[in-house]
């Protein structure tokens, strides 16, 4: 396989991890980063814990927790096998790899951004009869949302850079789960790889200057 | 002369202020000191901050426990607090009731260049006019302005007296204004706030 079909498999692989990823956490990172604007206290102290240590673990770390929890010998894999779900070393494996890097990153943002939005604006709105539901989705959201977009992109820039926690949760799987970083580190692997992997380097360099554009673009929106 | 005599009873209990009165006028201007607690006061009313008390307008009452969107109260700070992200226009039509057209505040109000204009190309005083007819347009019974007079331009103080009146036809108007002439003009009933 020549290195531009396998850079176009490995960009398809990594493009559809990280927007599956995105798409699946972004409620939850949304709901997630809304409660931690709201708690208060030990439950804040809690919740933030929470949320921040996939930040510091290694992600080979979080890739071994995922096997242990998800795999098919793992704590859940008799139930997951039961309903005939397979995670581990597939498709999913990677997507969920990727979820677990990029949710603390998305769910901080999305805790900014609701912090930002001046809760003053969300009471006038309840005495013009809106419930806290329609606050929120008429509100709190729109005047969030290019924090929480800005949110997205860092979450889709982590997504694609993915690498220790998907190597040992869903394996190299070329055009399954070998994404732009596992091809780069197959790459490295081959006696005659470093050109290929310079490509694949090139290419990561660009996605994620072109991520951090659209990241800058979306915060400065919100603050212009 | 009123307009007309309404029986308002207001008892509110704060945290750190607590306010009990009788009377017949549908304007009562809350007086005081800076610091009192007459905004206070005004957002106990609005549901905004903790109270306990009742309000009977008329011999039909409100508990100040509901919760903000259950009360018939149309709410309007001093600085106003338009949605930023809607135009005037979607601002006034918020929390308007069904049986309203904004169309019939704008005029008054002065408001029609404006209504595609976003809030923050807006004067204060402008600010303040939409926010009144926002408030207005919620069909409340009972109408809570902070210091709705501060940044308007003298020639418009006149037609927001005018509307405040109008207003006041149809519900009770409790505001705080440091502008003794315009709460003379509006024939309010005083209440002094003294410190807590």
């Amino acid at each position: 396989m020549g290195w531009l079909s396998e850079l176009s498999e490995a960009l398809l692989v990594s493009a559809g991890v990280a927007s599956t990823a995105l798409g699946l956490s972004a409620p939850f990172a949304i709901a997630t980063g809304l409660a931690l604007a709201r708690l208060r206290g030990l439950q804040r102290a809690v919740a933030m814990g929470a949320v921040l240590v996939p930040m510091v673990l290694p992600p080979v770390v979080i890739g071994f927790g995922l096997l242990t929890a998800l795999g098919r010998h793992g704590l859940f894999g008799g139930a997951l096998d039961a309903l005939g779900v397979q995670l581990a070393f597939s498709f999913a494996g990677a997507v969920a790899a990727a979820s677990c890097v990029g949710f603390p990153l998305f769910a901080l943002s999305a805790k900014s951004a609701f912090e930002s939005v001046d809760p003053k604006l969300e009471e006038v709105a309840r005495t013009l009869g809106a419930s806290r539901w329609r606050v929120l989705r008429q509100v709190s959201l729109p005047l969030a949302f290019p924090a929480l977009a800005g949110g997205a992109t860092l979450f889709f820039a982590r997504a694609l850079g993915e690498f220790g926690a998907t190597m040992i949760f869903a394996g190299d799987a070329p055009g399954r789960t070998r994404t732009l970083a596992l091809a780069t580190y197959a790459a490295l692997q081959r006696p005659d790889g470093d050109a290929d992997a310079v490509s694949f380097c090139v290419a990561s360099l660009m996605l994620s200057m072109l991520a951090i554009a659209l990241h800058l673009s979306l915060t400065r929106a919100r603050h212009a | 002369m009123r307009d007309r005599a309404t029986r308002v009873d207001l008892h509110v209990d704060l945290p750190r202020v607590r306010i009990a009165f009788e009377c017949d006028a549908p304007i009562i201007a809350l007086r005081g000191p800076s610091g009192c607690g007459k905004t206070t006061i005004l957002r106990g009313i609005a549901g905004i901050a903790r109270a306990h008390g009742l309000i009977i307008i008329d011999g039909a009452s409100m508990d100040l426990t509901l919760p903000p969107e259950a009360r018939a109260i149309g709410y309007c700070p001093q600085d106003a607090l338009l949605f930023p992200h809607l135009n005037v226009r979607e601002n006034m039509a918020f929390g308007a009731s069904s049986k309203v057209s904004i169309e019939e505040f704008v005029d008054t109000l002065a408001l029609g260049s404006l209504l595609t204009r976003m809030p923050r190309s807006l004067s204060g005083g402008e600010q303040q006019r939409v926010a009144l007819a926002r408030a207005l347009a919620r069909e409340p019974r009972v109408l809570l302005l902070d210091e709705p007079f501060a940044a308007q331009h003298p020639e418009m103080r006149s037609q927001m007296i005018a509307l405040i009146r109008r207003a006041s036809q149809s519900r009770a108007v409790i505001m705080t204004s440091h502008d003794e002439a315009n709460l003379k003009a509006l024939d309010a009933f005083m209440v002094h706030v003294l410190h807590a």
